[in-house]
């Protein structure tokens, strides 16, 4: 099991996201939405996701990692695309719990 | 320059569309192993390596990130075991984000370009190094290299950026045997540019202003880039064809 924390992940996606968009992680939440606050794109979601793969040793096709992060079935899943969903989605994977 | 039967060869990109194409191409020419890189679609990649493998060659899927150095060697290291000696590289793999250039963001940019022009040059000089007797490589390039097309944001500089390698490395790799070419293909369905939604459109539109009525198959570049790999054009290096049914000509 993993012992990865929420506390301990979100930092450094936010370091990752904001690397990704040219934005400071300081002025990242959890409740930031990577499409809808970050005017993150198709081709900004590949990048974060090769990032994230890089970061967290870990490989996922780009659809399965969208719908891992959103989590749901919504028909515009822009809206799910948090950072936090994006945490707990790594946590996850890593083999942790949320 | 030694003639003789092509052995392996590796593509990147190959488990779709022009790479797949290219893959079955050579297989078809008696190529007996092959190595296929993919990064998004690994039943794609499979089905491919079935395909190739009903049409006699060993074939192995591999699974690299070519917007990273690492992954550009780990695609080199995985498949030389499988290939031996290589004599084919062909590099299909590519990104884009479809918008204008002007507002192309900066890691859009380093994106596309690591993808698809840098891995080019890293992956020729993993090639060049094993190809201790002779080779063949081939990129696949776009019209966008040098004309301006429709929201084709960095696509474009990152075509621009492969010919010119390809001229460099062709006059480099020249005394040793080894060929390096590109191909340049007007819209070509069943590729990333043709899955994209709304994309029936534009491959009406596309057709509709091409002399050849109608857009390429990924048959057609395949067929171009084996004819790039094979003994008889041997003295060709260092060009850029153009294979896109008239389009740039009207």
């Amino acid at each position: 099991m993993s012992s990865m924390t929420f506390d301990e992940v979100f930092p450094n996606l936010a370091r990752i996201v904001g690397d990704a968009l040219r934005v400071d992680p300081a002025t990242i939440t959890p409740e930031t939405n990577l499409v809808i606050d970050l005017n993150a794109e198709s081709i900004d979601l590949v990048d974060i996701r090769f990032r994230v793969e890089e970061a967290y040793g870990f490989q996922i096709e780009q659809q399965a990692f969208v719908a891992a992060i959103a989590g749901g079935t919504a028909i515009d899943v822009r809206e799910l695309l948090t950072m936090r969903r994006l945490v707990e989605f790594v946590i996850r994977r890593k083999g942790g719990s949320v | 320059m030694i003639t003789r039967l092509l052995e392996s060869a590796l593509i990147t990109g190959g488990s779709r569309g022009i790479g797949r194409a290219t893959a079955l191409a050579l297989a078809g020419a008696g190529v007996t192993r092959i190595a296929i890189g993919y990064v998004e679609n690994e039943s794609a990649a499979n089905e491919t390596c079935r395909a190739l493998e009903s049409n006699g060659a060993k074939a192995m899927a591999i699974r690299a990130n070519l917007a990273l150095p690492a992954g550009v060697d780990r695609l080199f290291d995985d498949a030389a075991a499988h290939l031996g000696r290589l004599d084919v590289f062909v590099h299909c793999a590519a990104i884009a984000a479809f918008k204008p250039l002007s507002g192309t963001r900066p890691n859009q940019w380093d994106l596309t370009m690591n993808t698809n022009a840098r891995s080019f040059l890293t992956g020729a000089q993993r090639a060049a190094a094993v190809m201790t007797d002779g080779g063949s490589m081939v990129a696949v390039s776009s019209l966008g290299a040098i004309r301006a097309l429709h929201n084709y944001g960095a696509m474009g500089p990152t075509k621009a950026a492969l010919e010119s390698i390809v001229r460099g490395l062709a006059v480099e790799l020249a005394p040793r045997g080894v060929r390096v070419n590109a191909v340049s293909a007007g819209l070509v369905s069943g590729t990333g540019v043709g899955m994209l939604p709304g994309a029936e459109a534009s491959i009406v539109a596309a057709g509709a202003q091409t002399p050849m009525g109608r857009v390429a198959r990924p048959e057609e570049i395949a067929s171009v880039i084996k004819f790039l790999c094979e003994p008889s054009s041997n003295w060709i290096t260092g060009q850029t064809i153009i294979a896109d049914g008239g389009w740039s000509l009207v």
